[in-house]
């Protein structure tokens, strides 16, 4: 018979016993140490098995390539650039374009120039940096000592670093003593700086992009943004993707990409859109959409160099009526109408404009009616509402028009040919007063003429591509023959380092620290990470040497990057383009910060001559400082009919531009293997209707011809190109379609005047091959 | 309630009773009868068995959804943004236009194949154990790179994809094996950057606050049913609806 419980013995009581034994607790604390083990071994596998990705560190940095000047996050993998990512925190919020986030390939392209090279029997051979040096400070010296100072030149980037220009401004203005200092900014932002100058007293735009949140009409006038300046173009797309209800003008010969999004594309017959501007002033005044109170406040009217009133300006707009420009600009008068009603209506109206209105005959008018519009319906200086003129480099700005490296300029806003300006400058550079010469230099195109004309003997040509880019190319390629050209480039195959007598091999991007400017007033730091390749040096290195060489080595005492900086920005204090407060450490840590920004805990400016700018007096709410009166002007600007007129000899107009996958003349972006295959090679791209017209057909070799020249080239045919327009990319170098182009320059700001040209054009008969 | 909820639900409670049952029997009987045996098996074995693969399965499913990523409070700028209409991240923007039906967040992060889906759950896991040892910093940052093959998986091949020329740097860069273009570089962020997810930050508290959301396009009961779940998470009681 079963026992029950209580007879069984005390060790089998206590197995059977319902007491919580030590054996229990052991066995329990085991099982949860396992199931802890298991989960937390699991979590170390998950760890372990993480890809944490090939990239070591990151680094903030700006892009290399256009105005936009986009925050980029650099992916270090040790010593290489890895991975490129928009910088999230940035302006651009993570945004950059094809080209930028090839940054990476840049950085790996081969057959970089490693040593310098001097050209003996027409051949460039290989040398020292003390020989090179040597050579070109004996040259220097040699044209100055025999025909003064204004024998040599300076010819500059806005692309170098901020302290490079500075200090190759510095050396030739007063060391050297001459202001034949220029750059290829000439080329592209002269008729802006020079448009903003005379409205506003002061260069540089007064917004920023953010003012792209809350515009509620775009006027946007020669400018492809989609392609130019893709980031700017994705930040206005979203804005409209979340409001609907604003309004995308676009005006442009082309039915470029950025035109076919606007809600209205005007299709101006080139050359003329200065009509337009002028017809949209006549439109917002008789529906008054003007702002009166703003414009009694704010602003004054200008005929040349002549004071005027307001009824004078209005009676100088009526030959502007839209009935009698429409047809000369190619639109309807709905159009103009709707134009002007848009701007005028919107609650924020914000206008931008590139090289389509920079690089004209009427550049700098182009650039004066624009900021007209803007002074005139009170769409200024607050969010959503400005004029913001686009820049084409990622430095013309800081490293140009601020530190005045332009032949009539000195830095800070200040003119050669202005005698206080002149003493000022003296003064802040401590050298001795008159040092200065009043007399502007030449500017790009005059010093590329002087070169022809062998008046300039010894140039300095640095990370440019003069031999490229410049228009009526085959006029000045004598003038680099004949000069004796130094040239300081990161290749040895550009077509202006075909023409160097000394070719210097210099820094590329992050081989080297320096501070960018880029459109919006916002200066961005461009740290060191990799030391260049061979022995490559940085541009202000070669400048310091050369100013040693010239014994101007006590003139020049800021030897690097950061004090250079340092002295700048002390100088900056001096005038309205005051940065001081932007230091080195801050630019470190923050993404740009935007001038004027006079100390150390300014947070900088985001706006210009409103509250909030650190010049505008307490209590007010706008002014324009620049101005004496404190009043931007108006200008009655006359349209003047473009020389380049169509003829039957040459019954198309030709205007030049870039395309997204290519920066410039192509040097660096057209050997990335992703960017030149997208691209595919330079060609003329013209209407069907005109092709039709004439008997030619997708890939047909054409030769256009135009005053200048003539040259040879494939053609594609597009719907987006408007009959009587041929667009052509210059990056090719195989396809110098500079060759063609005419040089005829704005008066004021001497810009050339790219985008038109009267050409004619005819399929290659296969006996003329 | 879902199916599969039910059915671990009905497991739970029979395996609980089946439990108790034998318990109760083996305490009143000191024996294993025939009858006991079977329910042992079918208490012991099966019924737990079979609720671990309901639930593995169940978990597996759910974790997939948007709400078992907002379950944890470090996520919800990402929720909250991507269900803000006036938002211009790429994750508002597929969601308001109904680009991805549902399980938004897996969708993307999640890889291509069967290691994708490994990859995918080891991930959750290890986020689960990081969240509740709080052992993460804010703003969160994502580990490695995002594989842009999960972009290309909806994307590549559709005419509008192929359409952009801009595309084909991208997929020669891809091909060559370099594989450094994101397509963030050029479409932007997918979710708040990480300075507006820094506590204190001013933007901060509104995106994580489930009343700064507006909501558009998707349907009622859907946002009803987010939107409740993110409040309740947060205020830790129901919303007046």
């Amino acid at each position: 018979m079963r026992k029950s419980a209580k007879d069984l013995p005390i060790r089998d009581k206590m197995k059977n016993s319902d007491q919580f034994s030590r054996r229990d607790f052991v066995k329990l604390g085991v099982a949860g140490a396992t199931v802890g083990a298991f989960t937390l071994g699991g979590w170390a596998f998950t760890e372990f098995i993480v890809d944490e990705g090939t990239t070591d560190t990151w680094h903030k940095s700006v892009c290399r390539f256009c105005g936009t000047g986009c925050g980029v996050m650099l992916g270090m993998q040790g010593k290489k650039l890895t991975r490129i990512r928009g910088d999230e925190n940035a302006h651009n919020k993570g945004v950059i374009c094809i080209k930028g986030a090839l940054l990476a390939e840049l950085m790996k392209i081969p057959n970089r120039l490693l040593i310098p090279k001097i050209r003996k029997n027409g051949k460039l051979v290989s040398s020292t940096w003390e020989e090179a040096m040597q050579l070109v400070a004996e040259k220097f010296k040699s044209s100055i000592d025999n025909f003064g100072p204004d024998s040599v030149a300076y010819y500059g980037s806005g692309q170098l670093f901020t302290e490079e220009s500075y200090t190759a401004n510095k050396l030739f203005k007063a060391g050297i003593e001459t202001n034949n200092v220029d750059s290829n900014a000439r080329l592209c932002m002269a008729s802006a700086a020079t448009g903003y100058v005379q409205t506003f007293g002061k260069d540089e735009p007064m917004g920023s992009y953010e003012d792209i949140d809350h515009a509620d009409c775009f006027f946007i006038i020669g400018s492809n943004t989609y392609e130019c300046h893709p980031p700017i173009w994705e930040r206005i797309r979203i804005r409209k993707s979340v409001n609907p209800n604003v309004k995308i003008i676009v005006v442009d010969p082309r039915n470029t990409k950025t035109a076919q999004q606007a809600d209205l594309h005007l299709a101006v017959v080139p050359g003329t859109d200065l009509l337009l501007l002028n017809a949209m002033l006549y439109l917002l005044v008789k529906c008054q959409n003007i702002d009166r109170k703003f414009i009694d406040e704010h602003v004054q009217f200008m005929y040349e160099e002549k004071k005027v009133g307001f009824e004078d300006w209005v009676a100088f707009l009526d030959d502007y009526k839209p009935e009698l420009v429409a047809e000369e600009l190619g639109l309807s008068v709905k159009e103009i109408q709707t134009a002007a009603h848009w701007f005028g209506t919107s609650k924020a109206s914000m206008s931008l404009w590139t090289m389509g209105i920079n690089q004209r005959i009427q550049g700098v008018f182009l650039n004066n009616t624009l900021n007209s519009l803007h002074l005139v319906t009170g769409n200024i200086c607050r969010p959503g509402a400005t004029p913001l003129s686009l820049t084409g480099q990622c430095n013309a700005c800081g490293g140009i028009r601020d530190t005045g490296s332009l032949s009539h300029l000195l830095p800070g806003g200040r003119f050669v040919q202005n005698e206080k300006d002149r003493n000022d400058m003296e003064k802040l550079w401590e050298v001795p007063e008159g040092t200065f010469s009043e007399r502007p230099g030449y500017h790009a195109m005059e010093l590329f003429q002087a070169m022809v004309d062998e008046k300039v003997k010894t140039a300095l040509i640095m990370c440019s591509n003069p031999a490229q880019s410049l228009p009526n190319l085959n006029h000045y390629i004598p003038g680099l023959e004949k000069c004796f050209l130094v040239v300081a480039d990161i290749f040895e195959n550009t077509e202006t380092a075909n023409y160097a007598d000394v070719l210097l091999p210099t820094a590329l991007y992050i081989e080297k620290t320096g501070v960018l400017g880029q459109t919006e007033r916002r200066y961005q730091l461009v740290e060191k990470l990799i030391e260049p390749p061979g022995s490559a040096k940085s541009d202000l290195e070669i400048l310091v040497d050369l100013a040693e060489r010239l014994g101007h080595g006590k003139l020049i005492k800021s030897k690097t990057t950061a004090d250079v900086w340092d002295e700048w920005r002390k100088i900056s204090a001096e005038s309205k383009y005051d940065f001081s407060g932007i230091t080195y450490e801050r630019l470190k840590n923050e993404c740009g910060i935007q001038w004027p920004c006079p100390d150390v805990s300014h947070p900088g400016t985001k706006r210009r001559y409103a509250k909030g700018d650190p010049f505008v007096e307490e209590g007010k709410e706008i002014q324009f400082y620049g101005k004496e009166n404190n009043r931007a002007i108006v200008f009655l600007r006359p349209y003047i009919k473009d020389e380049e007129q169509l003829t039957d000899e040459h019954p198309f107009y030709l205007t030049t531009g870039r395309v997204i996958e290519q920066w410039h003349t192509g040097t660096m972006t057209d050997k990335i293997s992703e960017l030149k295959n997208a691209s595919k090679r330079g060609k003329f791209i013209l209407n069907p209707i005109d092709a039709h017209r004439l008997g030619i057909t997708e890939n047909d070799l054409v030769v256009v011809t135009s005053k200048k020249g003539k040259i040879e080239g494939p053609v594609s045919i597009s719907d987006n190109e408007t009959p009587g327009v041929i667009f052509a990319s210059f990056f090719d170098s195989s396809f110098l379609i500079n060759k063609i182009v005419n040089d005829q320059y704005d008066p004021v700001s001497k810009e050339p005047n790219y985008k038109v040209t009267a050409v004619s054009i005819s399929k290659v008969k296969n006996t003329d091959i | 309630m879902e199916l599969i909820e039910w059915v671990g639900l009905i497991l739970g409670i029979t395996g609980f009773i089946l439990i108790t049952s034998l318990a109760w029997m083996i305490k009143k009987y000191h024996r294993i009868k025939p009858s006991i045996k079977i329910m042992s098996l079918f208490a012991i074995f099966i019924a737990p068995l079979l609720s671990l693969v309901v639930a593995n399965y169940h978990v597996f499913e759910t974790s997939k959804e948007v709400k078992s990523c907002m379950g944890c409070h470090v996520m919800l700028p990402m929720g909250i943004d991507m269900l803000d209409s006036n938002s211009t991240s790429l994750a508002a923007r597929h969601y308001r236009n109904n680009w991805i039906n549902k399980q938004e967040c897996y969708s993307c992060h999640k890889d291509y194949g069967l290691n994708g889906t490994f990859k995918a759950k080891a991930d959750g896991y290890r986020h689960l154990l990081t969240y509740v040892t709080h052992t993460y910093k804010e703003p969160i940052k994502y580990r490695g790179e995002f594989n842009i093959n999960n972009c290309l998986q909806c994307h590549e091949g559709t005419s509008v994809f192929m359409k952009v020329e801009e595309h084909e740097p991208v997929i020669e860069n891809i091909k060559k094996g370099a594989q450094n273009v994101s397509c963030l570089n050029c479409h932007g962020l997918a979710h708040p950057s990480s300075l507006r997810r820094t506590p204190g930050h001013p933007d901060y508290k509104m995106l994580t606050s489930p009343f700064s959301m507006t909501i558009k396009t998707k349907p009622e009961n859907e946002i009803r049913d987010l939107k409740f779940f993110l409040t309740h998470l947060i205020l830790n009681e129901k919303p007046k609806n």
